[in-house]
């Protein structure tokens, strides 16, 4: 299969006032879930707990698109914080699919169907796009221009309302600049314009493995010359505990009729293993205080085995990072990984459309 | 002998005549000195400021040439300007009856052309004969039907930017609908890539513009063939 | 192929890596009149070599695939090298009959090269 999304690994340290952690956390707007691993651990501390405790996202149910271009909306809540919104149950590949970033921008993913008859430019395909027959219309919410009564606003509000009425199902979380605002007017605002506003839970899983093999890893070599073992399968190893494949050391089974797959080798035995693992609508500043909190616990009890954070975004996400459009070929997967280590450095994975 | 002194004086004044005269008519001698002058001026002026390889004498015939073989360039253009004027005179008369319904444009004008039409479809696809249409007879009506007058909207299109609009079509060619808007406007409107629909009273009729692409002259006698696939 | 991109300062770099070595498939096999759940992982994988072996032949059948996991409700993980990922996913889909004369369907949920992009399931409904 040729084409699998870039695989970059970066190796640097938080400290490093070059590090692009912080720009990475940011520009990842929709993430679905997030696992945590933590060796020596029993629990997920307290502090990384807390900080999904104030955050709300919203689900709405057939909500028009057009209100999303109404005044109150754009002033009060785009202008005023970082939405983020994403249609749910829509396929990137085959459905219409909406999403407004936190920067401001409306994003239509469109099929050829609905493009033709909806009436709005769209910005140049992609290549993929072209073949898929998608097209990507981008309307900017905090432009200057954008407002009632020019021309470009009353168009996009004919077109969306008008013409063909385009309703989804949407996920929001708000995000307020003002620190004193609390997130959840956002889902109140919505309440009279569509069929049903519901809270979209988290869901929280925690699991405890005891007596893992866990690969060594050494941060200087993330090739596994002598020591470590290689990044790759380093991130295969992550991927095994995350769908908590069991990793018993195959001295045990010599059978491996129905599986092959081991732990790396050089390995080490970990006598216990924290997993856990959050899935929802979840912004990307909530990821950012994860991280520090995870930053903090780690400095606080060092560990030879480094602490890892995945961040696995939306297939179905129009974009993934900042305007980069996010092409469907084989599989949506959006995945950024975090390895800790107890020194402030850190591998960080990107495995996306770069 | 008298008379040859006399002839050879009149020799001489013809010969002095003669010498004035070619004198007179050669512009005077401070003429020609003057002449003489400005080509001595011109020539070292030239040397002074021409490169050396430019400075030919007339005696040299290498610098001057002419081509004997043209004719293939001659053909060319002789082609070419025919097929020029023909176009030219033909866009200049479209530019000339654009111009013309682009002065008075104002949909108001038009409003009665679309009543008449209005009649004139009515009467051709009998709506109030019967309540219940035969739809696939109207449509084949509807296909060899003039439609200057008819209100057309643009549904869907290839070119975002020409969906949704409508008007009162005032000029049908083969490959166009000009439409005079709501806004006075005249929009010239592709029928390739797009397809109309004509609302009237409680049905709809579509024109895939893919397959509308005739003059509208020979669209009473073509014969529509069914196709299969829509897309645009 | 890895193409190390910078090596400046100690502190950064960047390895970048343009080909996977394995797939990973999310798959679901429902047998007609028969318990999802009760499937052994090693009769799932009988069944998946006996697809390969009815539409690649014996040299298809050969293709090595590992079930990494077998989940509730008939779903597996599956890891198959990237060179083989096409003959498998074919084989799965076209396979539509058991040995002992069933109806049963493989169902392709979701592909990621990276095991990490199935940790989680957004398309799933909740």
């Amino acid at each position: 299969m040729a084409s699998s999304p870039p695989f970059i690994l970066e190796i640097s340290s938080f400290s490093d006032e070059k590090s692009r952690h912080y720009a990475k956390v940011m520009d990842h707007y929709f993430n679905n879930g997030i696992t945590l691993i933590l060796p020596e651990d029993t629990s997920a501390p307290q502090s990384v707990t807390d900080c999904f405790a104030d955050q709300l996202s919203y689900k709405l149910t057939q909500l028009p698109v057009y209100r999303l271009l109404e005044a109150p909306f754009v002033n009060g809540f785009v202008k005023k914080g970082a939405v983020h919104l994403i249609s749910c149950d829509t396929k990137l590949d085959v459905h219409d699919c909406a999403a407004v970033t936190p920067a401001g921008c409306l994003v239509l993913h469109l099929t050829k169907d609905t493009y033709q008859e909806l009436g709005l430019e769209a910005v140049p395909q992609t290549l993929a796009q072209k073949q898929a027959d998608i097209y990507q219309v981008n309307i900017d919410l905090k432009a200057d221009h954008f407002h009632p009564g020019k021309r470009g606003y009353d168009k996009a509000m004919r077109c969306l309302k008008d013409r063909l009425g385009l309703k989804f199902d949407f996920l929001i979380s708000w995000v307020p600049h003002d620190s004193e605002v609390c997130s959840s007017s956002v889902g109140v605002y919505f309440t009279d314009l569509c069929d049903k506003v519901e809270s979209y839970e988290l869901t929280k899983k925690s699991r405890v493995l005891t007596s893992v093999a866990c690969p060594r890893i050494v941060a200087e070599e993330p090739e596994g010359i002598e020591e470590g073992c290689h990044f790759q399968k380093v991130f295969e190893w992550m991927g095994a505990v995350a769908c908590d494949i069991s990793l018993v050391s195959e001295e045990t089974d010599d059978d491996n009729y129905v599986s092959s797959f081991s732990c790396p080798v050089p390995r080490v035995n970990c006598p216990r293993c924290c997993v856990y693992q959050v899935k929802g609508f979840i912004p990307p500043d909530v990821i950012l205080k994860v991280l520090k909190a995870l930053r903090a616990h780690k400095s606080a009890h060092p560990s030879s085995v480094p602490a890892s954070l995945t961040v696995v975004g939306f297939s179905d996400a129009p974009v993934v990072q900042k305007n980069i459009p996010h092409d469907f070929y084989l599989s949506g997967t959006n995945v950024y990984s975090f390895v800790l280590y107890p020194d402030e450095r850190y591998w960080l994975y990107t495995a996306s459309v770069a | 002998m008298d008379q040859e002194p006399s002839a050879k004086d009149l020799t001489v004044t013809n010969a002095e005549a003669y010498q004035e005269l070619s004198q007179a008519d050669l512009g005077g001698k401070a003429n020609q000195m003057s002449s003489g002058a400005r080509t001595t001026y011109v020539t070292s002026f030239l040397g002074k400021h021409l490169p050396t390889n430019r400075l030919k004498t007339d005696t040299d015939l290498s610098a001057k040439f002419e081509s004997v073989d043209c004719s293939r360039r001659r053909k060319k253009k002789r082609g070419k300007s025919k097929a020029g004027v023909g176009a030219r005179t033909k866009v200049k008369a479209k530019l000339d009856w654009k111009l013309e319904c682009g002065k008075k444009t104002s949909y108001s004008t038009y409003l009665p052309l679309k009543e008449m039409w209005t009649k004139y479809i009515e009467e051709l696809i009998q709506f109030s004969s019967s309540p219940n249409l035969n739809l696939p007879a109207a449509a084949q009506k509807m296909m060899k039907a003039d439609l200057h007058g008819c209100p057309l909207s643009v549904r869907k299109s290839k070119c975002p930017s020409y969906i949704g609009v409508s008007g009162i079509v005032i000029q049908e060619t083969r490959n166009m609908f000009v439409l005079v808007t709501p806004c006075n406007e005249i929009k010239s409107i592709p029928k390739a890539n797009s397809i109309f629909t004509i609302v009237l009273h409680d049905y709809v009729f579509t024109i895939h513009g893919n397959q509308f692409i005739v003059k509208p002259g020979d669209r009473a006698a073509k014969k529509f063939k069914t196709k299969p696939s829509l897309d645009l | 192929m890895r193409m190390p991109e910078a090596m400046s300062t100690t502190s950064y770099r960047t390895i970048s890596v343009n080909s996977q070595p394995y797939l990973y498939l999310r798959i679901q096999l429902t047998v007609e009149g028969e318990d999802a759940d009760k499937i052994t992982p090693v009769q799932f994988k009988f069944l998946i070599v006996q697809a390969l072996k009815e539409n690649m032949g014996e040299v298809g059948a050969a293709t090595p695939v590992d079930v990494l996991k077998l989940l509730g409700q008939g779903i597996a993980l599956l890891r198959m090298p990237n060179r083989n990922a096409e003959r498998l996913w074919a084989a799965l889909t076209l396979y539509g009959r058991t040995p002992s004369d069933k109806r049963c369907a493989f169902r392709v949920l979701q592909v990621s090269p990276f095991l990490m992009g199935l940790a989680f399931d957004s398309r799933e409904g909740r």
